[in-house]
């Protein structure tokens, strides 16, 4: 959707405002689950917005904001992961044997929904080495394509979907073990 | 309390257990992809209510930043 930015103040803050309640929901989720911790996502989420504010120049009308926030997002969650918050920051690269296992990825997740569906999925998404993470997360979003995606990790698409092929293997292996 | 009425109470509790744990049993979902599992969370996750709020507040005193070219020609 196209957003109009005008150099006015106060047109960039409606402008700004408005993105936000499109994207936040969806950048904040994604902090969420690459972090593991509500309060973290929330500081980041406030830094990526913020970053973006700084940076409103770089943002054209006629790119995706989705996309440029995520560009943000990841980069913030990966320094964050990198630093001083955690230290097992796996990719995988550094997880080779994972790739070899043969499991059904078409037949249906079956789940109970209950309080803990959240807590599952975080306990196996942490699991999961970080790229998978993030690919998972990225390829959830309908708003992105492939393009996009391989855009945003610095890859090919044919990269992002063997990588998302592998990554929704060892979910389901994962959390149908934990269930 | 007598103990024939707690004795009631017990089992009407008992049985409200079981009919919510009926309930719960009940609701399996089904996803054909993670992805869809994902999204679902995700519609599920709530935004701090503040957020916005504390946004506001960190950018009310920094000017979003406007191109070079912008600020040259609205200076001229």
């Amino acid at each position: 959707m196209p957003y109009r930015v005008k150099s006015a103040e106060s047109d960039l803050s409606a402008v700004f405002a408005k993105i936000y309640e499109d994207n936040a929901k969806t950048i904040y989720y994604y902090a969420l689950r690459i972090l593991g911790d509500p309060a973290a996502a929330e500081d980041a989420t406030h830094d990526v917005f913020l970053k973006a504010w700084k940076h409103f120049h770089e943002f054209r009308n006629e790119s995706n904001p989705r996309t440029w926030l995520y560009r943000i997002a990841i980069n913030h969650c990966r320094n964050i992961l990198k630093s001083h918050y955690h230290k097992n920051f796996s990719t995988a690269e550094d997880n080779r044997e994972l790739e070899d296992m043969a499991i059904q990825t078409d037949t249906p997740l079956k789940v109970i929904e209950n309080q803990e569906l959240g807590d599952a999925i975080q306990k196996t998404l942490d699991r999961l080495p970080h790229d998978y993470k993030e690919i998972l997360l990225l390829a959830a979003d309908e708003q992105l394509s492939y393009q996009e995606i391989a855009d945003l990790i610095n890859t090919s698409t044919d990269a992002v979907r063997g990588r998302l092929h592998r990554a929704r293997r060892l979910f389901i292996r994962y959390f149908q073990k934990d269930k | 309390m007598k103990k024939e009425q707690l004795k009631k109470v017990t089992q009407e509790t008992e049985q409200n257990l079981n009919e919510m744990q009926k309930q719960v049993k009940n609701e399996v979902l089904e996803f054909n992809t993670v992805e869809e599992l994902i999204r679902y969370d995700l519609n599920k996750v709530e935004l701090p209510e503040t957020l916005w709020d504390r946004i506001r507040k960190s950018i009310s005193g920094i000017p979003a930043s406007v191109p070079f070219w912008k600020r040259l020609f609205k200076k001229q």
